[in-house]
């Protein structure tokens, strides 16, 4: 199951899902056959300071220019977006997608806000602003080549490839809502600056009204990716208006990329009840931020519960800082309480299928990194049996 | 023109280098002459036209003759006692304040990828910084050692909250213009 | 015992060249407008406070102005707060007139000894060619300048010198100076202090961090 070599490219009739998380962020690439990929989200690889997906595609010799699809941005928190705008930048002809609560031009306007001439850096924003440059960028030089760039909302088809592919592939969008929708056009306009506020960068809270969760179809195989999507007790918002939809795709899902790093928030039994298979190949990454670690505990334990198959970037651990020594390390120890770093180790997970075996074929697990089996994952005092 | 300033003008007649005496007027009812000398600081470019050089001066002080004005010499900058030597730098923000203390993401200022969380007791934090804290504010997290020149080294720990003026209302009218042309540039499917 | 240069003293200074109102810039208006603390304002050190010239100095900043010249210094650790002083200043003041400006970087090495140093000098000035003119000549200043190849006007320049502070040691100074364009008549001039403020908020972080690379290159340290 460890992987070997994370350097061989899928075959052409190969689908392929990779699971990328340091701790603080996750990406999400799909191979979706015929050299065509898919990206969702964005974080940076730990070692390059690239976006790993990036890094990844060229490491399989793959031209991201060419080959790159469709880039969906799940929400514009800066744990999925990290590095986007350098994707986007090299990604020339994906069509690019983002969730419709960013259509509000309160939205634009917390982008333009927080640009460089307000002396406020705000990560998040500031990387959306760089796609925002690249679209305008790509309006002025390559109207006819570029794909017009599209909003996600509940049950729309995002992207399908031509009639005549060999491997008939959909992308749909399962969020936001409706309500949700309008939940999060009301939290994007609680933060905009008013006059005569300090200046302070945005911390966003709260459940992420605006996450967009996909539902790709390649032949026969079907993925739920659930970014940070949490249920909610507001009728209209969350899992439940998703399971119950009558419009979505029909089908159930043979890999689940869990939502919100396996929170309890975030679970909702129906979706493994009525969307997924039996022994779904379930993937999440850590949360390493806040007073939290996810998954916790008992969020692995429900997950074990309901498959076999799940797996994890890396164990959901802080580590202590440990590069300081001397005068650095005890005047730090001096004056803080605590404190520890937020990014944790690399970690990849890959899935492949050859489209060929179905409906009967297995997946293939591959663990690169700090990546493993997410019931090991807990094994506190041990930590993560790390992928050979 | 005063016995003072006149005494200063041969002394600068007569010197071949910048001068360095601690002549410094303070009173209110004189008129001063921009003109100054620097030492270390102020070089901007060769091009532009220096104030600063003796022969300029003595032009100035020439032209200024028949109004009255004395050159002003200020006396050269005191070096500081103490200084300090940094080994460590954080960009801090402020995510949540608790009772007595607060949580912050640190990024280290020598690795921008490196990120990490501390909490920090309100007590480390300047008095006046403290009406400061609060979600989403900025601070600088400084680490070295205090070098004094009576050869005393101390270790040093110095937060310093960032000072910025408050939002606008031209820079919130210029971001609400700016999103309007941005939406209606970018075309959307 | 040290066998590199290290860096034993260091400052920034922020030069800007303009029009300005001195008599603006006292201790009590930044303190009004929240640019520095309020106790920093009462216990400043004020030299000069007239309508032509204004200097006064806090515990980490030094601030002299004219009606053309704008000079603001820190020593380390406090750069940053340098910097958001003056955006902060012109972002208020935003109509100021701001033609040049210079971020100057003043490091004192020390350098490991004493043949060391005049290794250094023989190194940046040989003395071959001044062999029939001067008896023993030795490298009092040397200075250095390169234009910009960037995507702004003006010039990189860099000052070396035997240091008054440490023995044996040099005083490296590099200014890295930017001026916008002349304005033309026909074309609309973007007046103030914008143009030279979004240059300051854009190359802050790369301009002090070459700066000190350059310096530490030039003394040899690795």
């Amino acid at each position: 199951m460890t992987g070997n070599n994370s350097a061989v490219p899928p075959r052409s009739n190969e689908i392929e899902v990779s699971l990328f998380g340091p701790g603080y962020g996750e990406s999400v690439l799909i191979h979706l056959g015929l050299q065509q990929w898919i990206i969702v989200d964005s974080c940076i690889d730990q070692n390059s300071h690239r976006p790993a997906a990036l890094g990844y595609l060229e490491n399989l010799g793959v031209d991201p220019a060419q080959a790159v699809k469709l880039i969906v941005v799940t929400h514009w928190h800066d744990d999925h977006i990290k590095g986007l705008g350098e994707l986007m930048a090299s990604c020339n002809l994906a069509k690019f997608v983002c969730s419709a609560a960013l259509r509000c031009e309160e939205f634009l306007e917390l982008v333009e806000s927080y640009s460089q001439r307000s002396m406020m850096r705000s990560s998040g924003v500031e990387e959306f602003r760089k796609v925002l440059d690249v679209l305008k960028t790509r309006k002025s030089k390559y109207t006819e080549l570029s794909p017009l760039p599209k909003f996600a909302i509940s049950d729309r088809l995002l992207w399908k490839n031509p009639p005549e592919a060999a491997i008939p592939c959909e992308v749909f969008s399962l969020s936001p809502s409706d309500m949700s929708l309008n939940l999060a056009f009301q939290e994007i306009k609680s933060l905009l600056p008013q006059e005569g506020e300090r200046k302070k960068r945005i911390i966003a809270r709260g459940p992420n009204h605006a996450a967009v969760v996909l539902w790709i179809n390649v032949r026969d195989t079907c993925l739920l990716l659930g970014s940070d999507l949490e249920e909610s007790s507001i009728a209209g918002t969350g899992w439940s208006v998703i399971v119950d939809s009558k419009t979505r795709p029909d089908g159930r899902a043979f890999i689940f990329k869990i939502p919100h790093h396996g929170s309890k928030n975030a679970d909702q039994p129906q979706v493994w009840q009525n969307m997924l298979v039996d022994e779904v190949m379930a993937i999440t990454t850590p949360f390493l931020r806040g007073s939290v670690n996810l998954p916790t505990k008992s969020d692995v334990d429900r997950i074990c519960s309901r498959t076999s198959h799940a797996y994890i970037t890396a164990p959901p651990k802080r580590r202590r800082l440990s590069k300081s020594s001397g005068a650095i390390a005890k005047t730090i120890r001096e004056t803080v309480r605590d404190i520890r770093e937020c990014t944790g180790q690399d970690g990849q997970i890959r899935l492949r299928l050859n489209l060929s075996e179905l409906p009967e074929g297995t997946w293939n697990v591959e663990l690169f990194g700090a990546s493993c089996d997410l019931r090991h994952a807990v094994l506190s005092a041990q930590g993560c049996s790390p992928a050979q | 023109m005063n016995t003072a300033a006149a005494n200063l003008q041969e002394e600068i007649k007569d010197s071949s280098e910048s001068v360095h005496e601690e002549y410094l007027v303070h009173a209110d009812n004189m008129r001063l002459d921009s003109t100054q000398f620097f030492t270390e600081f102020g070089q901007i470019s060769p091009d532009e036209k220096w104030v600063d050089t003796i022969n300029d001066s003595i032009d100035s002080i020439k032209r200024q003759k028949e109004s009255s004005t004395p050159v002003v010499i200020l006396k050269q900058p005191s070096r500081p006692k103490s200084h300090f030597i940094p080994l460590k730098k954080w960009e801090g923000t402020v995510l949540t304040v608790l009772e007595d203390s607060f949580v912050a993401r640190l990024i280290d200022q020598e690795d921008e990828y490196s990120d990490s969380e501390a909490e920090f007791s309100f007590e480390e934090v300047p008095q006046s910084d403290r009406g400061l804290i609060e979600p989403g504010a900025i601070f600088y997290w400084n680490i070295g050692y205090i070098d004094r020149d009576s050869g005393q080294r101390m270790r040093a720990s110095v937060i310093r909250f960032r000072r910025i003026p408050v939002w606008q209302s031209e820079e919130l009218e210029t971001a609400k213009v700016a999103a309007r042309h941005l939406r209606e540039t970018i075309d959307w499917e | 015992m040290a066998t590199q240069p290290a860096i034993e003293i260091e400052g920034v200074s922020i030069v800007l060249l303009g029009d300005f109102n001195p008599k603006i810039f006292q201790p009590a208006w930044f303190a009004a407008q929240e640019l520095i603390r309020k106790e920093e304002a009462e216990s400043a050190e004020i030299e000069v406070v007239h309508p032509e010239v204004v200097v006064f100095s806090l515990d980490w900043l030094r601030i002299q102005v004219t009606r053309n010249r704008w000079i603001s210094e820190a020593q380390a650790p406090h750069y940053e707060p340098l910097r958001d002083l003056i955006l902060g200043t012109f972002r208020l003041l935003r109509h100021t007139p701001i033609r040049k400006m210079g971020l100057n970087r003043d490091i004192h090495f020390k350098m490991p000894t004493e043949d060391d140093w005049n290794a250094l000098g023989d190194r940046l000035a040989p003395k071959e060619p001044w062999k029939n003119i001067l008896d023993k000549p030795g490298m009092r200043r040397l200075e250095m300048e390169e234009k910009r190849s960037d995507d702004f006007m003006g010039h990189i320049r860099i000052r070396i010198e035997p240091s008054v502070r440490i023995h044996p040691g040099v005083l490296v100074s590099v200014n890295d100076h930017y001026s916008l364009p002349e304005p033309e008549k026909e074309v609309e001039y973007v007046s103030g202090s914008e143009g030279i403020m979004n240059i300051l908020a854009q190359v802050w972080g790369d301009s002090i961090e070459s700066s000190k690379h350059r310096a530490s290159m030039l003394v040899g340290l690795s």
